[in-house]
């Protein structure tokens, strides 16, 4: 980002344009980076769900448009943008269209949150995991108010569906991040991930944390079986019911968006983010350590292993959906407050204990 | 095949036609009653009531299951003004029947307090199943 | 107490299998009171038979539940044959009750398929498709339709049995156990299937009896009543087969009655198929079906079909024509009872519930 950042500064300059211009205008370049990244990455994860359905229900999937069917996603993002956006009567307007916007904000702050490799990071905050969890919780409200400004009884249910179920499955993710934090005595991501060079991955000492976390992310993305606040059978379609064309298209692409960032938040606190195995990079091993462009090939197989992880991740997450139905809301809270909150609570004490010993 | 002869001492107006026991529209709900709390039959499934429109009356038509003796008993009567008695009181799966049977057949069920129109809509004139129903009412519009 | 919601489920909803409207009062998620609001699908069938000929009625029948059309058209023949004194072939009611129980599997595999959906797995849908596939071929190659069969005729059936056709059938009923195990295996001991289901819309033994429920229903309520083991009409006295029973009431319960009676029909498939292969005979008596001459008389058929207790009452009047006819489904009286069943569940029972019972709304509004 630095890099960058100098080389934009030097650009401005040459035309005489003032650094605090530079300044100013910065960050259009990592917004710009993160939303094409967020559509592409988008695109293929729809495509990748679809085909991983397909074959774990011996049908072919997508195979038609493009090659294979890797056009397919892209036909569908074109025809909802071309879809008329539809405002039903009776809905409070200004909130109807704000909604999308305020669930998919927030998961566009948490792409810049991730390190995707150790000089690639949009907002390195001293306090980045905490903040995450913090913008984490905030689509939820884009639910609520997109359930209620829809004026419509399924919407509102799912709405409210909704809230109850982040608020049950925050508390454990918390204890569970509290736990990395401690083992990496830092709340940094970078940090995070630094720690997990010289000791083994945090999945190996926390690996409770992991499974609750892994639930819990679920339960946040509003995925099946923890999919309530949409369940079709019952609730149509919950919250956007009423929705259509780019409005829907966006709480679709914050589905999935978030998908993707929960699985690459969970890779970096867990699985050693950017980190290779056995910390040893492959381009390293292929052209030698003296190679002129190294660091910036080992940046790039850093973004990759990142992906790999995360996508080994999103694998998973994509065969819950395949194999489970959908909790009922009793059983969702059971889960969360008599199972996995207790659970979180002891592995933080456990956590403590190993730490304690690691100190002593 | 059920004993008739018992049920003809206690309900005199009864008639056994062919495989059928037929008796007046006042005695047939203390005759269900008999069939269903009689221990000897216990007939304690309602599968049915069926109404034929027979121009110048409407039979009814109740068909009984006895699980314990499993055999079937009709039990028919005619109703010449479009009233019946409703056996809801004790076979509770008689209410659809019987609103069926208002909604298609104009047959009013004294008892059944929450008549209702089932199948057609309830801006619905006259009663479809009727043999002197008109097919093309003019009268007839939708969603008025 | 907190103010209720007035919400309608329906008639366009994802998973009322039809248009079915289910007027819910709810308190926060808590059902309150359902009513149930039906005749959207109803396309006047009864009313239809008066103004058509015996044999123009027929295609219509398949209609009346276009998921099991063999035991409508069964129930519907069976009736005039026996008003009119036609003695069927017996090779003509294998083939029937061949096809009667191939067509109950496919039924029951779509409920299956579908009800899981409900509950939000999407894979058994299309496990329980694939398997249903092949019943539907082999409906194709011996009717010429896959739903709508208008295969039965007064007095037989239209067409014979072919010999592949049989060793098809042999061959799906030797791979079709081992797919019902993988059935099993993914659901049955699923905990968040069975926390859906164990203890969800209790149905008593007496309240199923009081609201006239039948079928699958009943026998997961601990009654074992199977018309098909009970009268052994057409040639069901002369075959092995067992009805199973559950006594729980609950919705797992009847989805383990469903599970446990497709493994039965498969045994009564190979019942069939065997007679099928090693007797010959006529397929049908000769009846002039076009000119179909009806005495007077009333016949009611009891038929046991996949949603219950399937009735068709006939009344002739000597004419070319029905005097009246009338079909009692196992649905109808399922959709009646729901306000019942449905009462001190929440929201997401309802789905989960409701499509445990099977009900099929074409049945229900006729």
């Amino acid at each position: 980002m630095n890099y960058l950042y100098f080389l934009y500064i030097q650009f401005l300059d040459k035309y005489g344009i003032p650094e605090i211009f530079g300044d100013i205008t910065f960050p259009i370049f990592p917004f710009c980076i993160i939303a094409a990244a967020i559509i592409l990455v988008v695109l293929f994860l729809v495509l990748f769900e679809r085909r991983i359905l397909a074959v774990f229900t011996q049908r072919k999937g997508p195979n038609r448009v493009g090659f294979n069917g890797v056009l397919q996603t892209t036909a569908d993002a074109i025809k909802l943008l071309c879809k008329q956006n539809i405002n039903p009567v009776g809905v409070d307007r200004f909130l109807f269209n704000a909604a999308p916007i305020l669930v998919f904000v927030p998961i566009m702050v948490l792409w810049g949150l991730i390190p995707y490799s150790s000089e690639f990071v949009f907002m390195n905050f001293s306090t980045s995991a905490i903040l995450y969890t913090a913008i984490a919780a905030l689509p939820v409200i884009g639910l609520i108010l997109a359930g209620y400004a829809s004026n419509n009884k399924y919407s509102l249910m799912g709405g409210i569906r909704a809230a109850a179920q982040i608020i049950s499955y925050e508390l454990p993710i918390m204890f569970v991040l509290l736990s990395v934090a401690a083992l990496a005595s830092s709340v940094n991501l970078k940090d995070i991930i630094s720690a997990q060079i010289s000791s083994v991955w945090f999945i190996v000492p926390c690996f409770a944390g992991f499974i609750i976390m892994f639930i819990c992310s679920i339960a946040e993305m509003n995925r099946c079986p923890f999919d309530l606040p949409e369940a079709e059978s019952e609730l149509v379609a919950g919250y956007n019911v009423e929705y259509s064309g780019m409005r829907f298209a966006l709480f679709f692409l914050g589905e999935y968006a978030s998908l993707f960032v929960m699985c690459a938040f969970m890779a970096t606190i867990f699985l050693g983010g950017y980190l290779p195995i056995g910390n040893k990079y492959i381009s390293e091993l292929i052209f030698g350590s003296n190679f002129q462009f190294l660091q910036l090939l080992i940046y790039f197989e850093q973004v990759i292993w990142l992906l790999v992880k995360t996508f080994i991740l999103v694998y998973l997450v994509m065969l819950v959906r395949a194999t489970l139905p959908r909790l009922n809301s009793q059983g969702l809270m059971l889960l969360s407050w008599k199972f996995l909150f207790p659970l979180s609570i002891v592995n933080f004490a456990l956590i403590m204990v190993i730490k304690y010993l690691m100190v002593v | 095949m059920i004993d008739f002869e018992t049920i003809k001492n206690k309900f005199p107006y009864t008639e056994y036609v062919d495989w059928k026991i037929r008796t007046n529209e006042n005695d047939i709900v203390s005759l269900l009653t008999f069939l269903k709390e009689n221990s000897e039959y216990s007939f304690d499934i309602l599968t049915s009531i069926i109404a034929v429109d027979l121009n110048d009356k409407i039979e009814l038509i109740y068909q009984l299951y006895s699980t314990s003796l499993n055999t079937t008993a009709q039990v028919s009567t005619y109703t010449f003004n479009s009233n019946a008695k409703s056996v809801i009181n004790i076979y509770k799966s008689a209410y659809f029947d019987e609103c069926e049977i208002y909604d298609l057949f104009g047959v009013y069920f004294d008892g059944n307090s929450n008549l209702k129109r089932l199948l057609m809509p309830e801006n619905w004139l006259g009663h479809p199943l009727l043999k002197s129903y008109e097919m093309k009412d003019e009268r007839l519009v939708w969603n008025d | 107490m907190t103010e209720t919601m007035k919400i309608n489920i329906g008639p366009q909803h994802p998973s009322t299998h039809g248009v079915l409207r289910l007027v819910t009062e709810l308190d926060g998620e808590d059902i309150v009171s359902v009513t149930p609001v039906i005749g959207y699908l109803h396309r006047g069938l009864e009313k239809s038979a008066e103004s058509r000929t015996y044999l123009q009625y027929l295609p219509m029948v398949d209609r009346v539940d276009y998921l099991s059309g063999f035991f409508n058209s069964y129930a519907y023949i069976t009736a005039v044959e026996n008003i009119c004194n036609i003695d069927v072939p017996k090779r003509a009611e294998y083939i029937r009750v061949l096809c009667m129980e191939m067509n109950r599997m496919t039924s029951h595999l779509l409920w299956f398929g579908t009800y899981i959906l409900d509950l939000g797995a999407t894979s058994p849908l299309f496990y329980s498709f694939r398997d249903r596939e092949p019943l539907m071929s082999l409906f194709e190659e011996l009717t010429g339709q896959r739903m709508m069969y208008n295969y039965f005729t007064f007095g037989g059936v239209r067409f014979d049995v072919t010999k592949e056709w049989l060793d098809k059938i042999l061959k799906y009923t030797d791979e079709m156990p081992a797919k019902l195990d993988d059935y099993e295996k993914i659901i049955t001991s699923n905990p968040i299937f069975l926390t859906r289901t164990k203890n969800k819309g209790i149905l008593s033994k007496n309240t199923a009896l009081k609201y006239s429920i039948t079928g699958p229903c009943l026998r997961a309520s601990g009654v074992n009543l199977d018309f098909r083991k009970k009268f052994g009409y057409s040639i069901y006295n002369e075959l092995d087969f067992e009805p199973p029973v559950e006594t729980d009431g609950d919705t797992f319960a009847r989805y383990k009655v469903r599970i446990a009676e497709m493994r039965m029909c498969l045994s009564v498939i190979r019942q069939c198929v065997d007679y099928l292969k090693n007797n010959s005979g006529e397929i049908s008596a000769k009846v002039n079906s076009v000119a179909l001459k009806v005495p007077e008389g009333e016949y009611t058929t009891y038929v046991e079909s996949p949603r219950g207790l399937l009735n068709c009452y006939v009344k002739s009047d000597g004419t070319n024509k029905p005097y009246r006819v009338k079909w009692r489904t196992g649905s109808f009286y399922l959709v009646q009872m729901l306000p019942e069943i449905l009462k001190g569940h929440s929201m997401h029972d309802i789905m989960a519930i409701f499509g445990s019972l099977d009900v099929i709304l074409p049945e229900v509004d006729r």
